[in-house]
């Protein structure tokens, strides 16, 4: 007899308990070198599993950015209709954007499709420096006679100037915009005394009725009052939240659908890529694998193919459409209006679910064939 | 045997002999107590076996036999801790193995015993190296040491020139000698060997058995084999027949007469072919 590794011990009992608990648990490292290795061997085949997930999430994320791209561009269209209506009356009344004062009251720094845009157009129309902002930083709400840095209420700052009296910046305006979120600043006394210096009262209002401006309209009968705030009658709100209600619906059957043809699509690759491998998982069990080293194993090659599948899906599925409506729709319009915070969250949610999706389809079945006995997995046939 | 490498001695052969006569006052390594195994299929009971008993000393070479549905295998897997008994007992080295935890079974599979396969059971993407080295691994040899051993072993095999080379692209024989030098690497106490020749033609067969008897001869280690094959028979100390999920009678080697791979003995009816 000759045991070469391990002495042969004459009594019966021939497991070195505190041994094998130390021995059979192989660290992470060998754990990941050897799956690392499987993986580069089996190259082709982990492509192919790979190229499941990316196919699932590329389509899922295709879904959600054309959606979000479709959205941002039908809020975008809506938005300049609206405020190309606003200019239209503005441009009723003062006859031309130049050559006119134009004094803004702003509380804090400008968000909002709608006030953007309608800033930029102003800015683009106004002489230099024909805009002049009365700006109340919000937490001291004192006025700023210039710009802080980092803290301009409006990003292109060479047409603006800043005029720290209220009653200043009124005179001689021929329109007032008024971007006041926050509170009202003025009382409205105040308020009506200014708008009697301004040259020509035409008053564009985002305040949504903090001010009564129909009761300054009595006061001043120049005053022209316009609000942002589109006024619809009952039966379009009813028409509009319909087809909300409708294309709400439409958003989450085709969300709904791509999740499943997903979920389905990559639970299938990674099955598939396990089960034809349970014979090779009695194999190892016979060889001494513990069944935690085999589901360890395949979490390791599961995490990978889905890391990188549900990231590389998640590109694909974004450029593909993006690039798309990029041609369609014109650069500078989807660029503007495209909603990237929403599409990352879509992006990220979506790069998740294809990891953890592929790492339960893969572990599931590991877990099922690991603690078969060897003999029933060894008698597998796929 | 034209192949010297792989052809057993006269002296080796009468060592086999002489193992047989002393297996009496040998160490037991396994014995089965009344082993049942019952499979459900549905709503149908299979009695795969029905009680079988059975002693394997250290160092000998036992083949089990039977047809084909006898429950040869699945004895086969009881003794080898690969399937637990549904009644009964197995003991490997005195320690009753439905007593292991799974941490206790793994290290007896690792180390206590190699496994020989009819369809070779190899890792199919690693290489006949990695393939030797990976039960190494699992016993927790460092990966210089365990290039080291697999690399010889894998000499003593014949297949030094062949390490890097993955079983697909290999005959059959080749494939078995990878898995030989698989079951061998953690040096057990027993190999155990499902019909190791079935899978192949007779002139390979041979040289398998061949090299299993050297080496195993060498090392002093127990070999269990479930077999139709008769040169294997022509090999082992001691033949178990299992018919019926029963332990048909145990004889010893020598009562038995083998003539030119055909069986003339009081063996009735054990051929299933």
């Amino acid at each position: 007899m000759t045991q070469n590794t391990t002495p042969q011990p004459s009594a019966p009992s021939v497991i070195p308990s505190e041994q094998v608990r130390e021995q059979a648990i192989l660290p992470w490292k060998i754990a990941i070198r050897i799956t690392l290795r499987g993986l580069k061997i089996r190259l082709g085949r982990s492509l192919i599993t790979m190229s499941g997930v990316v196919l699932g999430i590329a389509f899922l994320m295709s879904v959600l950015t054309s959606e979000g791209l479709k959205s941002g561009l039908a809020d975008e269209s809506r938005t300049n209709t609206e405020v190309l209506r606003l200019f239209k009356l503005v441009e009723g009344e003062l006859g031309s954007i130049p050559n006119h004062k134009i004094a803004v009251l702003v509380s804090r720094p400008i968000t909002g499709r709608h006030r953007i845009r309608l800033m930029e157009k102003l800015a683009s129309q106004a002489d230099d420096g024909a805009i002049c902002m009365y700006w109340t930083q919000p937490d001291t709400l004192t006025p700023a006679t210039e710009t802080a840095p980092g803290q301009t209420p409006f990003p292109p700052g060479k047409k603006f100037r800043f005029i720290s009296d209220f009653q200043e910046l009124c005179r001689d305006a021929h329109l007032l915009v008024l971007f006041d979120e926050e509170m009202p600043l003025l009382s409205t006394d105040t308020l009506a005394a200014s708008l009697k210096l301004m040259a020509q009262p035409v008053v564009l209002d985002y305040y949504y009725g903090r001010y009564d401006l129909s009761g300054l309209q009595t006061i001043d009968p120049r005053i022209q009052y316009a609000s942002l705030s589109y006024q619809m009658s009952p039966e379009e709100i009813v028409r509009a939240e319909k087809l909300n209600a409708r294309n709400r619906a439409r958003r989450i059957w085709i969300t709904v659908i791509s999740m499943l043809v997903t979920v389905i699509g990559i639970a299938n690759a990674m099955l598939m890529s396990v089960t034809e491998r349970i014979r090779e998982i009695g194999t190892m069990k016979c060889l001494g694998a513990l069944s935690g080293f085999v589901v360890k194993l395949f979490l390791i090659e599961s995490f990978l193919l889905g890391v990188v599948g549900a990231v590389l899906g998640t590109a694909i599925g974004f450029l593909v459409p993006f690039v798309a409506y990029l041609l369609s729709a014109g650069t500078q319009m989807v660029v503007s209006s495209a909603p990237f915070g929403h599409i990352a969250i879509a992006g990220v949610q979506s790069a998740i679910a294809g990891t953890v999706l592929a790492i339960i389809a893969a572990i599931y079945p590991a877990i099922v064939a690991a603690k078969m006995v060897p003999a029933d997995a060894l008698r597998t046939n796929v | 045997m034209p192949d010297t490498a792989t052809a057993l001695t006269d002296q080796e052969k009468r060592d086999v002999l002489h193992f047989t006569q002393k297996q009496e006052h040998r160490r037991v390594v396994a014995r089965a107590q009344a082993v049942k195994k019952l499979y459900r299929m549905g709503k149908i009971e299979v009695h795969a076996l029905r009680g079988v008993d059975l002693t394997v000393f250290a160092g000998e070479f036992l083949a089990i036999m039977g047809p084909s549905g006898s429950g040869k295998s699945t004895f086969f897997n009881m003794i080898g801790g690969l399937d637990k008994p549904s009644s009964g007992k197995v003991f490997i080295d005195e320690v009753d193995i439905a007593q292991l935890d799974a941490f206790e079974l793994a290290w007896l599979r690792c180390r206590k015993i190699g496994y020989i396969f009819q369809s070779f059971n190899l890792i199919p993407v690693m290489t006949c190296l990695e393939n030797v080295m990976l039960p190494m691994t699992f016993a927790g040899v460092t990966h210089e040491e365990a290039f080291e051993r697999a690399c010889e072993i894998l000499r003593t095999v014949g297949l030094g020139h062949r390490l890097t080379h993955k079983p697909p692209q290999m005959s059959g024989g080749q494939q078995q000698r990878i898995a030989v030098a698989r079951a061998l690497a953690n040096r057990p106490a027993i190999v155990l060997a499902d019909e190791p020749t079935a899978n192949l033609d007779m002139k390979t067969g041979a040289d398998i058995i061949d090299l299993l008897v050297r080496l195993t001869k060498h090392m002093g280690v127990t070999v269990i084999s479930a077999t139709h094959d008769m040169k294997m028979l022509s090999m082992c100390n001691r033949v178990v027949w299992i018919r019926d999920g029963t332990c048909d009678r145990i004889e010893e080697r020598k009562n038995i007469k083998i003539q030119v791979g055909e069986m003339t003995s009081a063996t009735e009816g054990a051929h299933s072919h």
